[in-house]
């Protein structure tokens, strides 16, 4: 019996496939970085980002320990996971969670407790959805909990919106609970203050 | 609930371990890889190191390459390893104190599965940005060097329950080839050049300050397996995993 792969993906065992997303890239502080071509935000201190399609993921201890994931722009069937290292069949493609236009503030905490729990991720909770300001615009935030299969326990916050045309973006903060959340948490709030829609 | 982590614990470290020691089936000697957060202050009193239970498996390997696991050689390379630090902490200096295992099929106290399950994540990331080899080890532009990873306050139960200074895990896999996988190697090295992994061992050692939560020491040991059967041999290769030990 092996870990489900997508998990090492979700939570960044996959060395392997952020490796496939090219070499990690230092992110620092006072350097507005561009997520995509919708937001940009103030990094705070120095991250190792990783670049896919719709995603930056950024990292100071390592994925498995703290993630910091950055979406921009994701539609219409899209998923919240990142391109995998190889190819997947057509039917594990299908069965994984998808955004879809027309989703609202709580579909989305639904489809990220979806993403977590399909990647193996163990009693996932998703609470507390409330309205935030996402760059000066009407947005959500949420928090999460969930377990590993090697039973760290992790927190996590995110805090999003859906643009007028039916986009999501959104940013995900996951942390092992001993230590690693605490650490940052008080960074990822400015970081999350510091959003500025393009 | 703890039964999943614990069961979860070993399914990782045997992945991690496996990965990391195919690019190695071939070395011929052994090889050990320390790594050290920072020299420790000089203490007025014999440290006290907590020995966690051992995670141990040994196996043999078939004709065929199956792997069957062999409850009498995981013992003896056990309590091989156990020899081992007794007889370092000793030279160091410092006092050795056994984890109290729990009945059943997890070894551990309820209350210090968190920071068991935690070392394990921090231990797989230190295995990956660290220990993999080259042309498989990712980059970690915030933590290019050392070993800048801890534990946190999730140590705090081993240190109230223990009154240690230190905890130390240790994790160990030999694998070794019966006669005939042996002999089988030996004719494809000669009639095709080309060498199958025979025998080979693999272990991980980590000291955490329970003070600190911080990971100040850790070393990796691979090289080829060893005669099975003499206990001397096994407390070698502990002290040659233990060697660098801080302390």
């Amino acid at each position: 019996m092996s870990a489900s792969p997508c998990l090492l993906v979700l939570l960044g065992l996959g060395a392997a496939v952020l490796t496939g997303c090219g070499n990690p890239l230092m992110v620092k502080p006072g350097e507005h970085d561009e997520i995509g071509n919708a937001y940009r935000v103030d990094p705070q201190i120095e991250w190792s980002r990783q670049q896919d399609r719709k995603l930056q993921i950024w990292t100071v201890d390592g994925p498995l320990l703290e993630q910091l994931r950055l979406y921009a722009g994701i539609e219409d069937g899209d998923t919240l996971l990142p391109t995998p290292g190889r190819s997947i069949s057509r039917q594990a493609w299908e069965q994984r969670p998808k955004y879809h236009k027309g989703m609202r503030a709580h579909d989305v905490v639904e489809l990220v407790a979806a993403t977590l729990a399909q990647s193996g991720a163990i009693d996932v909770g998703a609470e507390r959805l409330r309205p935030a300001e996402f760059g000066g615009r009407a947005g959500f935030r949420f928090d999460l909990r969930f377990e590993s299969d090697i039973g760290v326990r992790y927190r996590g916050l995110a805090t999003g919106m859906i643009t007028q045309d039916g986009r999501l973006h959104l940013i995900l903060y996951m942390g092992a609970q001993p230590h690693y959340f605490d650490a940052y948490e008080a960074i990822i709030r400015r970081i999350l203050s510091s959003v500025i829609l393009l | 609930m703890c039964g999943t982590r614990q069961l979860g614990k070993y399914r990782l470290t045997r992945r991690t371990l496996a990965a990391l020691a195919v690019p190695f089936a071939l070395a011929a000697c052994v090889q050990v890889q320390p790594y050290l957060a920072k020299k420790l202050p000089s203490a007025t009193e014999p440290v006290r190191v907590l020995l966690m239970p051992p995670d141990v498996a040994a196996i043999e390997l078939a004709t065929a390459g199956v792997p069957l696991p062999r409850a009498d050689w995981t013992a003896l390379a056990q309590d091989g390893l156990v020899e081992a630090v007794a007889d370092t902490l000793k030279k160091h200096g410092a006092e050795l104190i056994r984890y109290r295992r729990a009945a059943g099929i997890v070894p551990y106290a309820e209350e210090h599965l968190e920071a068991i399950a935690l070392h394990e994540a921090v231990l797989q990331t230190i295995l990956t940005y660290r220990y993999a080899p080259p042309q498989q080890r990712a980059a970690l532009p915030t933590r290019q060097e050392g070993l800048a990873w801890t534990l946190g306050e999730s140590v705090a139960p081993l240190r109230t329950d223990y009154a240690a200074d230190y905890a130390l895990f240790l994790i160990y896999r030999q694998a070794t080839s019966t006669v005939e996988r042996a002999l089988f190697a030996a004719v494809s090295f000669v009639l095709f050049g080309f060498m199958q992994p025979t025998s080979q061992s693999v272990g991980i050692a980590s000291l955490i300050d329970l003070d600190t939560g911080a990971v100040v020491w850790t070393n990796l040991l691979q090289g080829q397996s060893l005669d099975v059967n003499r206990p001397d041999s096994i407390r070698d290769r502990g002290e040659r995993l233990l060697s660098g030990l801080p302390l």
